[in-house]
C-alpha cells in the first residue's frame, strides 16, 4: 500500500448518521493516533473501512492506492492488505480457532499452507503474543478472557502480515506486560513497513510506539490533525482545549429519533 | 455392538444388547420406527442427514427400567422440500435416562423442524431426560422450528430442555470475512463446526471423509 485516501466519508447505522464527511489521507509508513471523545465515530470509521454490515455508507469514498475499497466485500479488503483488530472480537460458535487460522492464511496465498509451516508459524505467533498454543484447539473467542481476545487479535495480525492495520482499543483491559508485548509487535511491524491507525484512550500505548501523526475526531468528522505532540496534549489536557483554542464544540449534535427504540433479542440456551 | 452405516434400512427394533450406531443418510424417506430399549441396556444412536428429500421421520423410543438413550442428530437442510424430525421418548421404567440433541443448519428457503418429546408417566421414578435443539439459519428466507417438549407426570425426575434458533450472528460472519475468508468459505466453517461434534461420532474414517467432502464441494 502507498496511500489510503478517505474522502468525505459519511455513514449511518440504522437511521442515525454517525460519520459526517471524514477526510483523511494516510501514507505508507504512517502511524496515526486516532483520538476523540467517546461516541464520536472513531470505531465506526475503522469498522466502516473494513466493511462492517452495521454501517451503511451514504456518501464519500475511500481509495486504497486509487481503488475505491468501499465497493469491496470485507474478505477482498483483507486480501488488499487491510486488517482490523476488533475492539470486542465476537464469539464464533462452532468454529475451531485452528481451522479459522488455516482458512485465513490460505485465503491470503496462492496455494494452501503446508501442515509443517502452519504449525511453525502459529507456534511462533502464539509465543510472540504470550499465549499458550493449545488455545488453537478451542472455539474461536469463546470463553477467552478479555486479555486473551486482544492478544489473539494481535496474533492474527502477525499471521496475516497486513500492509495497513486498524487497531481499535487494542490496549483496553491489558496488563502492563501484555501492553509492552503488543507495543513491541506493533513497533516490529512498523519497522517492516506496516501502516497503522490506532485508537486508544490511554497514552501509555502511544508513548511506547510514538505515532508520527494524530487526528482528532469529533461528531463524525476529523476536526484537527497534528504530530505526536497533539496526542500528548490530549493525554495531558483532555479535549476541552479544542473549544478554547479552536472553537470546536465537542457537544454532539444528536438527531432526534421518533422511531421506537425497543430492541428485543431472545436467545435461549 | 458398534456400527457405522450409510443409508441403512431402518426398521422397528428391540435393543437387548448395548448398542452404538451411527448412520449417515444421503437419502431419507417418510417413516415411523419404534425402538424399545430393554431393561439395563443402552442405545447410543447418531443420525446424520445430508439428504435432499422431503420427509417426516418419526422415531418412537421406549425405555424400560434402567435403560439409557443417547440420540444425536445432525441435519443440513439445503433442499427445496421440508424436513421434519419427530422424536418421542417414552420413559416406561424407573431410573431410565435419555439425552436427545439436534443440531441443524438451514440454508434453504424451506422448513427444517425438530420436535423432541420426553414423556414421563405417573409413577415412574428417578428418570433423567434432556431435549435440546439448535438450528442456525444461513439463508434469510429459511424457516426453522425447534420444539423440545417435556411431558412430566411424576415429581421425582431430572428434566431439562433447550432451544436455540436464529440467524447466524452477522458480527461473527463479518469477523471471519474480515480475515480474508470468503462469505461462502466462512459459512462452510460454521456449518462444519456446528455439525462436527455429531459427525465425528460416525467413527468410520471413510464416512467422515464423505461428509467433509460433501461440504467441501458444495456451492452454498
Amino acid at each position: 500500500m502507498k496511500e489510503l485516501s478517505i474522502q468525505n466519508l459519511s455513514c449511518q447505522a440504522e437511521s442515525n448518521l454517525i460519520l459526517k464527511g471524514v477526510n483523511l489521507n494516510i501514507h505508507a509508513g504512517d502511524c496515526i493516533a486516532l483520538l476523540g471523545p467517546n461516541g464520536h465515530g472513531k470505531s465506526t470509521l475503522l469498522n466502516t473501512l473494513m466493511g462492517s454490515p452495521h454501517y451503511h455508507v451514504t456518501e464519500g469514498q475511500a481509495f486504497l492506492d486509487g481503488e475505491d475499497i468501499l465497493t469491496l466485500t470485507p474478505d477482498l479488503r483483507s486480501k488488499k492488505g487491510m486488517f482490523l483488530a476488533f475492539q470486542n472480537p465476537p464469539d464464533v460458535p462452532g468454529v475451531v480457532t485452528m481451522d479459522f487460522f488455516r482458512s485465513a492464511i490460505n485465503s491470503h496465498s496462492e496455494k494452501p499452507i503446508s501442515l509443517y509451516n502452519f504449525y511453525k508459524e502459529t507456534t511462533k505467533a502464539y509465543e510472540q503474543v504470550g499465549l499458550n498454543s493449545n488455545m488453537a484447539s478451542r472455539i474461536l473467542n469463546e470463553g477467552y478472557s478479555g486479555g486473551e481476545k486482544k492478544r489473539n487479535e494481535i496474533l492474527q495480525m502477525l499471521l496475516l502480515k497486513p500492509s495497513i492495520a486498524f487497531l481499535d482499543e487494542i490496549d483496553s483491559g491489558l496488563d502492563v506486560d501484555a501492553l509492552n508485548l503488543i507495543a513491541k509487535v506493533i513497533n516490529d511491524l512498523r519497522a517492516q513497513g506496516t501502516t497503522f491507525i490506532i485508537i486508544s484512550h490511554y497514552d501509555k500505548l502511544y508513548d511506547l510506539i510514538k505515532p508520527n501523526r494524530s487526528a482528532i475526531m469529533v461528531d463524525g468528522k476529523i476536526v484537527l490533525e497534528g504530530d505526536f505532540s497533539l496526542t500528548k496534549k490530549v493525554s495531558e489536557n483532555g479535549y476541552s482545549f479544542l473549544e478554547r483554542e479552536y472553537h470546536i464544540s465537542i457537544e454532539k449534535k444528536e438527531q432526534v429519533s421518533i422511531d421506537t427504540c425497543a430492541i428485543k433479542e431472545t436467545i435461549s440456551k | 455392538m458398534t456400527s457405522s452405516q450409510k443409508n441403512p434400512y431402518l426398521s422397528d427394533e428391540i435393543i437387548s444388547t448395548d448398542q452404538t450406531s451411527a448412520y449417515l443418510f444421503t437419502e431419507l424417506n417418510d417413516g415411523e420406527y419404534h425402538f424399545v430399549v430393554d431393561e439395563t441396556h443402552s442405545l447410543d444412536l447418531t443420525l446424520i442427514d445430508l439428504s435432499s428429500s422431503k420427509f417426516n421421520l418419526k422415531l418412537l423410543i421406549d425405555l424400560k427400567r434402567d435403560a439409557h438413550l443417547s440420540l444425536s442428530i445432525a441435519s443440513f437442510q439445503y433442499s427445496n422440500l421440508n424436513k421434519t424430525f419427530d422424536i418421542y421418548v417414552k420413559h416406561l421404567g424407573d431410573a431410565s435416562s435419555s439425552f436427545v440433541r439436534f443440531a441443524g443448519i438451514n440454508s434453504s428457503d424451506n422448513k427444517l423442524t425438530f420436535i423432541g418429546t420426553s414423556l414421563i408417566p405417573n409413577g415412574i421414578k428417578k428418570v433423567e431426560t434432556r431435549q435440546e435443539g439448535r438450528i442456525n439459519n444461513l439463508s434469510s428466507s429459511a424457516k426453522s422450528e425447534v420444539s423440545p417438549v417435556l411431558l412430566i407426570n411424576d415429581n421425582d425426575v431430572k428434566a431439562s430442555h433447550g432451544a436455540a434458533l436464529g440467524a447466524y450472528n452477522p458480527d461473527a460472519l463479518f469477523y471471519l470475512t474480515s480475515r480474508g475468508i470468503s462469505r461462502e468459505e466462512s459459512q462452510k466453517l460454521i456449518i462444519k463446526g456446528t455439525l462436527s461434534p455429531i459427525i465425528n461420532k460416525l467413527h468410520d474414517e471413510s464416512l467422515i471423509k464423505e461428509v467433509n467432502d460433501f461440504f467441501q464441494d458444495r456451492k452454498l
